[in-house]
């Protein structure tokens, strides 16, 4: 067990860092996992700039309005690039600049705000609704009395229909379920990116010529050595996945209705089995450290952009779609991929990945007895 | 050695390395391939009509018909609720004026606002004569947004700052205590200050080297435009990349760490910088500025993805100055810490 040990010593030398690092990527992790609960209707909030250059009732009014049910961030200096660059990178839905004459332009019938949207945005069509609404019920009511009256319209515009969920309780399990979900896909790509690059790096060091060649002519046989290198990987695998799995369950244990505990976990002790397997290729490859860091992210980061973990698959494009299919980071999403999955919905996905695993280590032993075959003292 | 043929060897370590070429440049190009294949569509083609279902002969059908956005169907709530769990409406009208939805969401709370507002004509007490709906209180300004554009620009933001692996290297291997090239070093009159600068303009020059190459690449095949202001676009990589250099050299400095776990050290950090700055997509970048504010205005790399973007897209310098102070501010710190650290150290036995 002494290979075993060595290993385990080296991974504890790291222990500060390790921590430090899986808490920085499971806090990005938590970020994904952000949805709203779905047992009641919730009206959608926008983000919305009101820039302010007026100070009228009429404005007091529409940012009362707008501020109901949204985001509202009201400001009076008017900094047209920023607002401009806030909509382009998608941090405000929208933007309302409020004219300092408002009051006149209003009584005139002339434009009295500007609104900044994406027009491709469904957001483009609400923002825009809400301010056309609040002016024409304004309108009526000073074409009725003769008034600008905002208080009345603003408790007019209180007034609202009924909305149902039809079946609050799958709706509810559906949302719970959503965020595991974005958790959950999150943490496989953490589990790749650290394991490969972790391992890996470690990898390095033990496959340093002057060690190998000790490890060659000692007593030892390759295959506890092999088994005793796996053994100590496995369990930092393990470690990870539990670190993951009970994170997300300790961050959404009052959010876990419909989710689907026991794939998950199988999910993700087989991506960490096969981000092992990969990683065993790798290193029998190569012990350029640059090699291995510029692999490991590639194939993380290339993975998780194809399976749709950062953004979402139906905007991919059906080529990205088609390729995404025979990725392992795909089966490993597709196998706790709606609320109510079953064994058998999960069968085909589960072996898919372990064939992966098998294929992978096939590979790797290939390139590891090429290497040992070119071995002279 | 002169401090140019110094400068040489130094690169000529690096330059024969296929790892450090392929992590410097070929990781680079192969994700802005993955970007420019996977983020086309990201923004979508437009909008679409809300689909809405309506129980037959409903009162409110002819005023639903006549909203330029919606598209009403008459159906049986049974049908509705299938074609709502296959995505196929967002919502529908009861008999009772209720809206029934399988989900929140903005099409289901755009549909409530038009409900909502027909409701509230009628309990307005206002004539119906006194609405007009030609009225125009509005200007729209089209603000299109292009939130992709934020992950090339955090790729390069990244990339500039790789200079630091190369340091990192350097700073390693002068260390008498961690390696044999460090002790001769530490035992011969050569100029430490001499050697770092040598270093530094080895790591830049080889930095930049590969930047151009990226940028090229993406100018070249990115269908938008990233890069309309190439002069202070160069300036701010240079200050980035001096920026990176300096940064490896404090890690570098760590003792009794090896280098793979330094350049280890340094690849997490700067790859959670570059998540945070927006390079797996607008929503951690967004996530992060929501729940994290002061994360990405102190983070260097977000800082530059940032300048990037508003130099190159929005036409604004504001913040550019800021940027390269506080770039070259990181790096002088930096060298100077190193150049103490370094010196007047003494080993019991090397």
């Amino acid at each position: 067990m002494t290979v075993f040990k060595g290993m385990l010593l080296h991974f504890w030398r790291y222990k500060i860092m390790v921590i430090i690092v899986t808490f920085l990527f499971f806090g990005i992790a938590v970020l994904f996992a952000q949805n709203q609960s779905g047992e009641a209707f919730e009206t959608s909030s926008m983000d919305i700039k009101i820039v302010n250059e007026a100070d009228s009732e009429i404005a007091d009014g529409l940012i009362d309005h707008l501020s109901t049910n949204n985001d509202v961030d009201v400001v009076n200096d008017y900094d047209r690039d920023q607002v401009v660059e806030e909509i382009y990178l998608m941090e405000i839905d929208g933007a309302v600049v409020i004219d300092e004459n408002i009051e006149s332009k209003f009584v005139n019938g002339a434009s009295a705000v500007e609104l900044f949207t994406d027009p491709r945005g469904t957001g483009s069509i609400h923002l825009n609704n809400e301010v056309s609404k609040y002016f024409r019920f304004l309108d009526a009511d000073y074409n009725y009395t003769g008034t600008v009256d905002t208080e009345n319209t603003l408790s007019t515009l209180e007034h609202g229909i009924t909305v149902n969920i039809a079946d609050p309780e799958n709706t509810a399990e559906a949302s719970d379920f959503e965020g595991m979900k974005f958790y959950t896909n999150f943490a496989g790509y953490i589990i790749m990116l650290l394991l490969l690059m972790f391992i890996g790096n470690i990898m390095t060091e033990f496959n340093q010529p002057e060690l190998r060649d000790r490890v060659r002519v000692s007593p030892l046989k390759t295959v506890s050595y092999t088994a005793q290198i796996i053994s100590a990987q496995s369990i930092m695998g393990i470690f990870s996945v539990l670190i993951l799995f009970f994170g997300g369950i300790f961050i959404r244990w009052d959010s876990l209705d419909g989710v689907p505990l026991d794939k998950i976990f199988v999910a993700l002790l087989l991506i960490s089995l096969f981000t092992l397997s990969l990683q065993f290729v790798i290193s029998s490859l190569t012990t350029n450290k640059f090699l291995i860091n510029g692999i490991a992210n590639f194939i993380s980061i290339g993975m998780a952009f194809l399976s749709g973990i950062f953004i979402p698959e139906e905007v991919l494009g059906e080529t990205v779609q088609n390729i995404a299919r025979f990725l392992p980071l795909y089966h490993f999403t597709q196998i706790y991929a709606e609320p109510g999955i079953t064994w058998s919905d999960s069968f085909t996905h589960v072996t898919i990945l372990l064939l992966f695993i098998i294929v992978m280590l096939i590979i790797g032993i290939i390139f590891e007895n090429k290497r040992k075959s070119s071995f002279n003292l | 050695m002169g401090i140019f043929k110094m400068t040489y060897q130094m690169m000529l370590i690096n330059f024969k390395d296929f790892g450090y070429w392929f992590w410097t440049l070929l990781y680079p190009l192969l994700l802005s391939t993955l970007f420019i294949l996977t983020t086309s569509n990201i923004t979508g083609d437009g909008m679409e009509d809300i689909p809405v279902g309506i129980t037959e002969d409903h009162q409110l059908t002819v005023i639903l018909e006549d909203v330029e956005f919606l598209e009403v169907t008459e159906t049986t709530e049974s049908k509705a609720l299938t074609l709502m769990e296959d995505n196929e409406l967002s919502g529908f009208i009861t008999e009772n004026n209720e809206l029934l939805v399988t989900d929140s969401g903005l099409d289901q709370t755009i549909l409530e606002s038009v409900l909502n507002e027909i409701t509230q004509m009628f309990e307005s007490g206002i004539p119906p004569e006194n609405f007009s709906f030609d009225n125009d209180f509005i200007v729209e300004t089209h603000a299109d947004r292009e939130p992709q554009v934020v992950m090339f620009y955090s790729l390069i933001a990244m990339m500039v700052f790789y200079t630091m692996f190369s340091s990192i290297e350097f700073i390693t291997t002068v260390q008498p205590n961690l390696s044999t090239m460090g002790a001769r070093f530490q035992s011969s009159p050569y100029s430490k200050v001499k050697l770092l600068m040598a270093s530094a303009v080895g790591a830049l020059s080889l930095g930049l080297l590969t930047n151009f190459i990226i940028i090229t690449y993406l100018m070249i095949f990115y269908q938008g435009t990233l890069f309309s202001t190439l002069l202070p676009t160069v300036i701010l990589l240079i200050f980035g990349n001096i920026s990176g250099i300096g940064i490896g050299f404090a890690i570098g400095l760590f003792p009794k760490i090896n280098a793979n776990f330094k350049t280890f050290v340094g690849l997490i950090v700067l790859l959670a910088l570059t998540f945070s700055a927006g390079m797996i997509g607008p929503g951690v970048r967004m996530l992060v500025n929501e729940h994290l504010p002061l994360l990405n205005s102190l983070n260097p790399v977000a800082r530059v993805t940032d300048t990037l973007f508003r130099i190159n897209l929005m036409d604004n310098f504001d913040d550019y100055m800021m940027t390269l102070g506080i770039l070259i501010g990181i790096a002088v710190v930096m060298f100077i810490f190193t150049l103490f650290a370094l010196r007047r150290k003494q080993y019991d036995s090397l």
